[in-house]
C-alpha cells in the first residue's frame, strides 16, 4: 500500500515535471519559430472563430438566469435593485473566466489534443523533426500565444452579453428600472474586478492549451490503445484535466487576489 | 577504401527492459543503396528512427559524414536527411504541392517564388504535375509514396532513409517504388538505406544487404552474397517461398533434412536426388503455378517408391530427395528414374514451356552436410533438344 502510494506519487511528480518542461519548451520555441505573426494568427482566427458562437450563446444565457435567480433571491431581501452589480460581479469576477474556459476546452481544446493526436499516430510529428523543424514551436507554442490573446477576449465578450442577458431578464422580464440597473453595474464594478478576471482568463488560457497539446503530443506514451481509441482516450483526457485545472486554479487565484 | 558515409558503432537501444538492439554496428558507403531485413519485430524500424535521431538510443554512436549529429537541430554544416516512412507521413491538411514546400518554407530563407519554382521544377521531373493540388486523402497509395518522395528530396539531402517503401502496395506499384528508388538515386545522388521484407524485388536494387537478427547485424554482403549463403535459417528467410512450397507439396523442409542428416546417414546408404530442368520452346516465364503442378506430380509419383526410405525432403523449387537403402536386386535410382520418364512423356508436345524430371543418387558417406547437395549441377533453364540424359 505504501509501496503502491509512493510510486503513484512518483509516477505524478515525474508527469508534472514532463508536463512544465513541455510548456517551457513550447514557449522557448517560438524565439526560433519563422512566420511568427502569420502562425500566430492564424491559431487566434482558429480559436477565436470556432469558440466565438458557443461563448455568445452561453454567455448570454447565463446573464439570463443569473438575472432571474438574482432578482428572485434579492427581492425577498428587498434588495433587487443591487442585481447588476449582483450579475456584473459574479460574471466579471468568477463565471465569465471559468465558463468561457470551459467553452473553449470543449470546443477548440479537444480539437487541439485530437489534431495533435492524429498527427503523432500517423507520423507526422516525426516528419516535423526529420524535416528539421522543431514541433512543439510549430504545433504548440502559436496556440499558446493565442490563446493569450483569446481566452480575455472571449471571456470579455461572455461578461458583456451576460451583463446584457441580466439586463434582459431583470429590466424586460422583471419590469426592473434600466437606469437603477446600469447604474449599479458601474458602481458595483471596479477596475480591480476587471483585472481579477482578466489574470484568470490569461491563466486558464495558458493551462488548458498547454495540457490539451500535451495530451495530444504524447497520445503514443500516454494511451492504453493505440490508433482511433488512442486518440478519442486522449482527447478525453485533455477535457477532463483542463477542466480541473480550470476549477483548481481559479480557486488559488481567487485566494491569492481576493 | 575511404570512410563510410554511414557509421553505427555499438547500437543498444532496449524498451521496457527489452532489448531490440543490442550493440549493432554497421557502415553504409556514400552513394550506396543498403537494404535492411529481417524478420518482423527484430527493430528493423527503431534502428532507421535512431539514425534520424527520432528515438533516443542507449548506447553506441552514429556518426553521419563523421559527425554525431543527426536530423533536426543540428545546425546548417551537419549532413542533410530525409526519411521516407512507412505510411508516407504527408501532412493531411496541405495539399502535394504545399506538401513538397513545405520543407523549404520552414527551413530556409528562399522567396516564395523560387520556393514555387523548385516544387514546380520536381514535380515535373517526378512527373507529379496532375496532383499538385490534392490532398493526400485523394490521391492513390502509389502516388502519396511518390509525393513523400518528392518531399523528400526538395531538400537535396545527403542521405534517405526508407521505412519500408512498398507498405500496402500491389505488385506492379511496388516495381514502380523500386524502379523510383533506383532511378532517383542516380539522378539525385543519394545514399540511401532501405528497410524492405520485399525479396527479391529489393535486392535487384540494393548494393548491399544488412540481416538484423537479435539486435546484430548477422549479414552483411552484395545481394549475391546473400543468394550463396548456406546459413539455413537466413537460406529459409530469402527463399520464403519455398517454405510454402515444401508445406503445399507435402514434404519434410530443408531445416528438417539439417536436423535429420545424422540419423539419416547411419540408416541409410545412398540418397537420391530429383532434378526438374525447364525446356521453353519460347522465351518468357510463366508465374511458376505450372511448375509447382509438375513438382507436385513429381513428388506423389515417387512417394511410393520412397516408402521405404526416408521421408522425402524439399531442397529448393525444383529440387528434392530422399534417402534409400542400397538395393542390388532393386535399385531405387531406376525405378525413379522410370517413373520420372513416363511422367515427362505424359507432357503433351504442344506445350510452350514444359518440365523434365531427372534423378541422381548420391552416396551419403561420401556428402558431410546436406550442404553438398545444393552445389549439384543445377540447369534452371535450357533450350530444347539439351535435356540431360536421365541417370541410371
Amino acid at each position: 500500500m505504501i509501496a503502491a502510494t509512493g510510486r503513484y506519487t512518483i509516477a505524478l511528480v515525474r508527469e508534472w515535471g514532463t508536463f512544465a518542461l513541455f510548456a517551457v519548451r513550447s514557449l522557448n520555441s517560438l524565439f526560433r519559430l519563422r512566420a511568427f505573426p502569420r502562425k500566430v494568427s492564424r491559431a487566434v482566427y482558429e480559436m477565436g472563430v470556432r469558440c466565438a458562437p458557443i461563448i455568445f450563446t452561453v454567455g448570454c444565457f447565463t446573464g439570463l438566469v443569473l438575472g432571474l435567480q438574482g432578482y428572485f433571491t434579492l427581492s425577498k431581501l428587498g434588495s433587487e435593485f443591487v442585481l447588476g452589480s449582483t450579475v456584473a460581479l459574479s460574471l466579471i469576477r468568477e463565471l465569465g473566466p471559468v465558463l468561457s474556459a470551459l467553452m473553449i476546452v470543449g470546443q477548440a481544446g479537444s480539437a487541439l489534443a485530437a489534431e495533435i493526436g492524429i498527427q503523432r499516430n500517423s507520423e507526422q510529428i516525426d516528419a516535423l523533426e526529420t524535416i528539421g523543424v522543431n514541433p512543439l514551436g510549430y504545433l504548440v507554442g502559436p496556440r499558446l500565444v493565442a490563446a493569450l490573446i483569446v481566452f480575455p477576449l472571449h471571456t470579455a465578450i461572455f461578461d458583456l452579453v451576460g451583463i446584457f442577458g441580466g439586463y434582459v431578464s431583470g429590466v424586460m422580464i422583471m419590469s426592473m428600472d434600466a437606469g437603477v440597473y446600469w447604474q449599479n453595474v458601474y458602481d458595483g464594478v471596479d477596475r480591480a474586478d476587471v483585472f481579477n478576471g482578466f489574470y484568470k482568463s490569461v491563466a486558464f488560457g495558458f493551462i488548458v492549451t498547454a495540457i490539451c497539446a500535451f495530451e495530444g503530443f504524447n497520445t503514443h506514451r500516454k494511451s492504453t490503445l493505440p490508433g482511433a481509441r488512442g486518440v478519442s482516450e486522449s482527447t478525453t483526457r485533455a477535457v477532463v484535466f483542463s477542466s480541473i485545472a480550470v476549477l483548481a486554479v481559479d480557486f488559488v487565484i481567487t485566494s491569492l487576489l481576493g | 577504401m575511404g570512410t563510410p558515409f554511414l557509421e553505427i558503432k555499438g547500437l543498444k537501444k532496449a524498451f521496457n527492459g527489452r532489448v531490440v538492439l543490442d550493440g549493432l554496428d554497421l557502415t553504409v558507403d556514400r552513394g550506396s543503396i543498403t537494404t535492411i531485413m529481417g524478420k518482423s519485430g527484430i527493430g528493423k524500424s527503431v534502428l532507421l528512427k535512431c539514425i534520424a535521431n527520432l528515438i533516443e538510443y542507449d548506447a553506441g554512436e552514429i556518426l553521419l559524414d563523421g559527425q554525431h549529429c543527426i536530423g533536426a537541430n543540428c545546425g546548417k554544416d551537419s549532413p542533410r536527411l530525409s526519411y521516407l516512412f512507412q505510411q508516407n507521413a504527408l501532412f493531411d491538411s496541405m495539399t502535394a504541392e504545399e506538401n513538397v514546400a513545405f520543407p523549404l518554407v520552414e527551413t530556409t530563407r528562399l522567396r516564395r517564388r523560387e520556393i514555387r519554382r523548385k516544387v514546380k521544377e520536381l514535380f515535373v521531373q517526378l512527373d507529379l504535375g496532375d496532383v499538385a493540388a490534392k490532398y493526400p486523402a485523394e490521391m492513390s497509395g502509389g502516388m502519396q509514396k511518390r509525393v513523400a518522395l518528392a518531399r523528400a528530396l526538395i531538400t537535396q539531402p545527403q542521405l534517405i532513409l526508407f521505412d519500408e517503401p512498398t507498405t500496402g502496395l500491389d505488385p506492379q506499384r511496388k516495381n514502380s517504388v523500386f524502379t523510383m528508388v533506383a532511378d532517383y538515386r542516380k539522378r539525385f545522388d543519394f545514399t540511401a538505406v532501405m528497410v524492405s521484407h520485399d525479396i527479391p524485388e529489393a535486392l535487384f536494387v540494393s548494393d548491399r544487404v544488412a540481416w538484423v537478427d537479435q539486435g546484430h547485424v548477422r549479414f552483411v554482403g552484395s545481394p549475391t552474397d546473400l543468394e550463396l549463403t548456406r546459413d539455413p535459417e537466413l537460406v529459409e528467410f530469402v527463399h520464403h517461398r519455398n517454405g510454402l512450397l515444401s508445406d503445399l507439396a507435402g514434404q519434410q523442409s530443408r531445416s528438417a533434412l539439417f536436423a535429420d542428416w545424422p540419423d539419416l546417414r547411419k540408416k541409410f546408404d545412398e540418397f537420391i536426388v530429383a532434378t526438374c530442368v525447364t525446356e521453353r520452346r519460347r522465351p518468357g516465364s510463366d508465374l511458376g503455378l505450372k511448375r509447382f503442378a509438375s513438382y507436385r506430380e513429381a513428388v506423389a509419383t515417387t512417394a511410393r517408391i520412397a516408402k521405404d526410405g526416408s521421408s522425402i525432403y524439399f531442397l529448393d523449387e525444383r529440387h528434392f530427395g530422399f534417402a534409400v537403402k542400397s538395393n542390388p536386386t532393386q535399385p531405387s535410382l531406376t525405378e525413379i528414374s522410370n517413373c520420372l520418364r513416363a511422367l515427362n512423356d505424359a507432357q503433351p508436345l504442344t506445350v510452350l514451356t514444359s518440365y523434365h524430371w531427372s534423378a541422381r543418387s548420391y552416396r551419403l558417406n561420401g556428402l558431410p552436410s546436406p550442404s553438398a547437395l545444393w552445389t549439384l549441377e543445377d540447369l534452371p533453364s535450357i533450350e530444347v533438344g539439351a535435356v540431360p540424359s536421365l541417370s541410371a
